[in-house]
C-alpha cells in the first residue's frame, strides 16, 4: 500500500514541480481517488484485481461519456482512436524482486516493431538505478503482466525505452507494430487524446487541446489543455491519425497538462542497440548526460540578457533567458513593522527527477535586503543571522556528501570596497560522478541598518560550468 | 616538660588539639582522664602517657579491649618508648603526639594564585563580582533581543546556568561542611563567579575571532575554545582542592590533571565527530552575523577568494570517495550477516 502511494507520489511530484499554485484544487482530487485506492489495496488482491477490473471499464465508460459530451464533434474520432489502439496501451508496474510489491505505477505504449514499450524515466526510475532489486512488468488490457526490461532511459526529458522479455508462455500476445511518432507538429488548438493509468483506475482516455510548447521552460515541453494525472505518467498523446504527439509526463490541475515531445522519444530511441544493453554504467552515462545537459544551459544563461534592474541599494540581473522565472516581494515587515525584508528570486523551473524525493535541477538566483531604521546594530545583526540559506532540490544523506565551504571575507567586483562575508559551499552526488551542487552566499552590511544577500544555487552541474557562472554572477550586481 | 594531644578524625581534620603540663596523661573515654574520647571503641581507661625522669615519653595501654597501635603495626603497644610526632589507633580516633621542643618548620609564604584565591573571597569582591556578571549577562540579552525585554524569557533562557550555577554552590557548601573548612565557603562562590566572567570574555573574544576570521582560522579558533574551556576547568578543580582539602599543591595539581583529562576523554569518546569538525566547515545557514562595528578583518581579493574555490570541488571529491568506501563496507557487513542465516534456515529444513 505505501509503496504503492508513493509511487504515485512520484507523478505529484512531477506536478508540484511544474506549477505550485494549483496544489489546493489538485489535493482534494488526489485525496478522493487516494481513497479509492486505499481501500481497494487494503482489503485484498481479489477485491484490487476485480475493482480495477470494474474501474476500468466505469473510466472507460465515462471517458467516452464525458468525451461524447464535450467534444461532440470528435465524439467518433476520440473512441475510434481508443478502439483502434488500446492494445498498444500497458499499464507499467515497478516492483520490488523480494516482495513482489509494485512501488510505482504508470502508463506506457509501444513503438517500433511492438517489442518495445516507451514510458518516463520515473515510473522506472527505481528499476533502472537499482536493477539487482527493482524491475519493470507491462500489464495489457487482458490483465496479463509481461516481463520487461529497461534498455533506455534519459532523465532530462523524463524518457525510458522498455523492451518485452521474450517468454515461453504460448498465451502472451503482443501487438504486431507499435504507435506511429508523428512527423509533424500539430498546429495550436487541435485536438489530441492522452491516454493512460490516472490513479491507477486503468487505461483512460483524456481528450484536450494542442496549445503549443511552454516559453518558461527551458528544455521543450508542450502544453496540453486536458487532464493528465497522476498514474498516466509515461502514456501517449495522440492525435486524430493516432500518431503520438508526446508523452504524458505531469499535470498542474485544471487540465494544464505537460507532454514530453515525440522528437525527444524518437532521439532515444535512435540510441537504443540491437544487443539492449544499456549504455555503459548507467550512473557514469545519467552523469555526464545531465552534466553537458546544464553546462549547455549555464552557457545559454551566460549568453543572455544580463541588463541590471533596481533592487534597493543595488542593480542586479533579473530575467536573463524567457525561462528563467522570478518572483519577488518588496518589503514585507516583520508583525511590529521593525524591519522590513525584500527578495528577488529567479529560478530555472526544469527540474530533473532522479529517484522518490531525490532530484536536481538547474540553478535558483536569490538576492535579498533586510532594512531596518528602528532596531540597534546588535539587533539587526540578530534578525540578519536568522537569515537562512538551503539548497532548493531534494535529496538525503544516501545521495549527497555533506557540503564542504570556503568562507572568508572578501569583495565583489562591482560593489566597491564593501565588505561580504562569502560562503562557497560544494557537495558532490554519490551516485553521479563529477556533478556537484553549488551553493554560493554573500553576506555583508553596507551600514548598521541594511543587510545584504547575494545568492545562487547551481544543482547538478560539473565543476566548469560552476566556475563560469560564478565569475558572470558575481560580475553582475552593481550599486545603484 | 610540656606534651600536645591531638585527636585526628578520619580525614586527617584535627578534632582536638590538647596541651599539659603534667607528667602523666590519662587517655580514655572515662571523664576522669585527661584526653577524654569520645568512641565506643575505645576503654574507660584506655591508655597513659608517662614522662620519666631523664625526660623520655613512654605510652602504656592499660589493658584495653582494643588495644593501643602505631600506625604501622597490627600488635598492640603494652608499653612504649615515643618520639614527637609519633601516631597512635586507639578505636576510631587516632592520636597525634608532639613534644613542646617539636621542631617546627618556618611559615610557607602564599603564592601569587593561593593570594588572589583569599583575594576573591572578601565580601566586596564577591559583591562585585556578581554584579559583573549580572549585568553582563543581562546587558548581553537586551542589547540583542528583538523586539520587548521579559524578564520571563530571559530568566527562562539562563534557567540552565542557574541551575548549574546553584548546584555548584550547594555541592560546595556541603563538601565545605564535611570537611570543616567552611570559612572558605564564599571563596568558592567567589572562583566560581570568576570563572564566569572569564569565561564570557573569552567567548567573546572568540566570537569575533570565528566572525573576523575565514574557514581557514576556524580549526585554530574551535581548538582554542575547547582548550580554554578546559583551562578554566583546571582552575577551578585546583580552586576548590586548594580551598577544601589539606592536601600538597603537588597532589592537588595531579587531581586536577587526572580530573580535567578523564572529562576530555569521556568528551572525545561521546562525540566522534569532533575531529570531523576540523575538516568539514559549516554551511553558512548557521552562521551568526556581528554588528558592522565588530568587523575588524581584511577581505581577500575576488581572485584569490576564487583560488580557494577550486580547491573545495578536489576535497569534496575525496569525502565522495569516502563515502562510497562507507557504503561498499555497509552492503559487505549486511550481505555476510544474510547469509548465515538463509544456510541456518536451509539446515532446519
Amino acid at each position: 500500500m505505501r509503496q504503492c502511494l508513493r509511487g504515485i507520489s512520484g507523478g505529484l511530484h512531477c506536478l508540484r514541480s511544474v506549477h505550485p499554485a494549483t496544489v489546493g484544487f489538485r489535493g482534494s482530487v488526489d485525496i478522493f481517488l487516494g481513497a479509492i485506492m486505499f481501500y481497494c489495496l487494503n482489503s485484498a488482491s481479489v477485491c484490487w484485481r476485480g475493482a480495477r477490473r470494474l474501474l476500468f471499464m466505469l473510466t472507460a465508460l465515462s471517458g467516452l461519456f464525458c468525451a461524447s459530451l464535450t467534444f461532440v464533434a470528435h465524439a467518433q474520432d476520440a473512441s475510434s482512436v481508443f478502439e483502434n489502439y488500446q492494445q498498444n496501451l500497458f499499464v507499467i508496474e515497478s516492483f520490488d524482486r523480494i516482495s513482489n510489491n509494485k512501488n510505482s505505477v504508470g502508463s506506457g505504449f509501444t513503438v517500433g516493431d511492438g517489442t518495445f514499450i516507451a514510458t518516463n524515466y520515473h515510473v522506472v526510475a527505481d528499476a533502472v538505478m537499482e536493477p539487482e532489486n527493482y524491475a519493470v512488468r507491462a500489464v495489457g488490457l487482458a490483465d496479463q503482466a509481461i516481463e520487461t526490461h529497461v534498455v533506455a532511459a534519459d532523465p532530462i526529458h523524463d524518457l525510458a525505452v522498455l523492451r518485452v522479455t521474450v517468454s515461453e508462455d504460448e498465451d502472451a500476445t503482443y501487438p504486431e507494430s507499435g504507435l506511429a511518432l508523428a512527423e509533424t507538429k500539430p498546429m495550436v488548438g487541435e485536438e489530441l487524446v492522452a491516454l493512460g493509468n490516472p490513479f491507477d483506475v486503468g487505461i483512460s482516455v483524456v481528450p484536450g487541446t494542442y496549445n503549443g510548447e511552454l516559453k518558461k521552460h527551458f528544455r521543450p515541453l508542450i502544453h496540453f489543455t486536458g487532464a493528465l494525472n497522476p498514474g498516466m505518467s509515461g502514456g501517449p498523446t495522440v492525435n486524430m491519425n493516432g500518431e503520438v504527439i508526446g508523452i504524458n509526463v505531469a499535470g498542474a490541475g485544471n487540465s494544464v497538462g505537460f507532454l514530453v515531445p515525440v522528437d525527444d522519444l524518437k532521439a532515444l530511441l535512435e540510441t537504443v542497440d540491437e544487443t539492449d544493453a544499456t549504455p555503459g554504467d548507467v550512473r557514469d552515462h545519467f552523469a555526464e548526460t545531465i552534466r553537458s545537459h546544464n553546462n549547455a544551459l549555464i552557457d545559454d544563461l551566460l549568453a543572455g540578457d544580463w541588463s541590471l534592474e533596481t533592487f534597493g541599494p543595488i542593480r542586479i540581473p533579473k530575467v536573463i533567458r524567457e525561462y528563467v522565472n522570478c518572483r519577488g516581494s518588496a518589503k514585507t515587515e516583520d508583525e511590529d513593522r521593525r524591519w522590513t525584508r525584500s527578495i528577488s528570486d529567479c529560478r530555472v523551473a526544469d527540474r530533473l527527477y532522479l529517484r522518490d524525493r531525490f532530484d536536481t535541477g538547474p540553478l535558483e538566483m536569490q538576492f535579498t535586503l533586510l532594512e531596518s531604521d528602528y532596531l540597534n546594530a546588535t539587533q539587526f545583526a540578530t534578525v540578519f543571522s536568522g537569515e537562512n540559506f538551503q539548497p532548493f532540490n531534494r535529496g538525503g544523506k544516501e545521495h549527497f556528501t555533506e557540503f564542504d565551504c570556503v568562507e572568508r571575507w572578501t569583495v565583489l567586483p562591482n560593489l566597491g570596497e564593501q565588505r561580504f562575508k562569502a560562503s562557497y559551499c560544494v557537495r558532490a552526488y554519490l551516485d553521479f560522478p563529477e556533478l556537484y551542487d553549488v551553493l554560493y552566499v554573500a553576506r555583508g552590511m553596507p551600514d548598521g541598518k541594511t543587510g545584504l544577500n547575494v545568492h545562487y544555487t547551481l544543482a547538478g552541474v560539473g565543476e566548469d560550468a560552476a566556475s563560469r557562472f560564478h565569475a558572470r554572477f558575481l560580475e553582475a550586481p552593481e550599486w545603484n | 616538660m610540656e606534651l600536645v594531644v591531638e585527636v585526628i578524625g578520619t580525614t586527617n581534620n584535627v578534632l582536638e588539639r590538647l596541651r599539659f603540663a603534667k607528667d602523666s596523661v590519662r587517655i580514655g573515654r572515662g571523664y576522669s582522664n585527661d584526653v577524654i574520647l569520645s568512641d565506643e571503641h575505645a576503654d574507660v581507661a584506655h591508655a597513659r602517657l608517662d614522662i620519666d625522669e631523664e625526660g623520655n615519653v613512654w605510652l602504656e595501654d592499660l589493658g584495653s579491649v582494643n588495644g593501643t597501635r602505631r600506625r604501622k603495626g597490627r600488635r598492640s603497644v603494652q608499653r612504649e618508648q615515643i618520639s614527637s610526632g609519633d601516631i597512635f589507633l586507639i578505636g576510631r580516633n587516632r592520636l597525634r603526639i608532639y613534644f613542646a621542643n617539636h621542631e617546627l618548620p618556618a611559615a610557607v609564604p602564599l603564592r601569587p594564585l593561593e593570594t588572589f584565591l583569599l583575594w576573591l573571597g572578601r565580601s566586596p569582591v564577591i559583591a562585585t563580582l556578581l554584579v559583573i556578571y549580572t549585568l553582563v549577562v543581562y546587558l548581553r540579552a537586551v542589547n540583542s533581543t528583538v523586539g520587548d525585554f521579559e524578564w520571563k524569557s530571559f530568566l527562562g533562557g539562563q534557567a540552565t546556568s542557574l541551575l548549574s550555577f546553584g548546584a555548584i554552590v550547594v555541592g560546595v557548601y556541603l563538601v565545605s561542611v564535611l570537611f570543616r573548612r567552611s570559612g572558605n565557603f564564599l571563596s568558592h562562590v567567589s572562583v566560581l563567579l570568576f570563572v564566569g566572567v572569564l569565561s564570557i570574555a573569552v567567548s567573546f573574544v572568540l566570537e569575533l575571532a570565528t566572525f573576523n576570521g575565514g574557514d581557514h582560522s576556524y580549526g585554530a579558533i574551535s581548538g582554542l575554545n575547547t582548550g580554554v574551556g578546559y583551562l578554566f576547568m583546571f582552575l577551578y578543580m585546583w580552586s576548590v582542592l586548594y580551598l577544601a582539602f589539606n592536601l600538597s599543591n603537588r597532589a592537588r595539581t595531579i587531581l586536577s590533571v587526572l580530573v580535567v583529562t578523564g572529562s576530555i576523554g569521556l568528551e572525545t569518546l561521546t562525540k566522534r565527530e569532533v575531529a570531523s569538525l576540523f575538516s568539514v566547515q559549516r554551511f553558512p545557514e548557521q552562521s551568526t552575523f556581528l554588528p558592522q562595528s565588530l568587523q575588524f578583518a581584511s577581505p581577500l581579493s575576488g581572485d584569490q577568494y576564487d583560488e580557494r574555490v577550486s580547491s573545495v570541488f578536489d576535497a569534496v571529491d575525496e569525502l565522495r570517495t569516502e563515502r562510497l568506501e562507507e557504503r561498499e563496507d555497509k552492503l559487505n557487513t549486511s550481505s555476510e550477516q544474510v547469509e548465515p542465516s538463509a544456510a541456518t534456515e536451509t539446515l532446519a529444513r
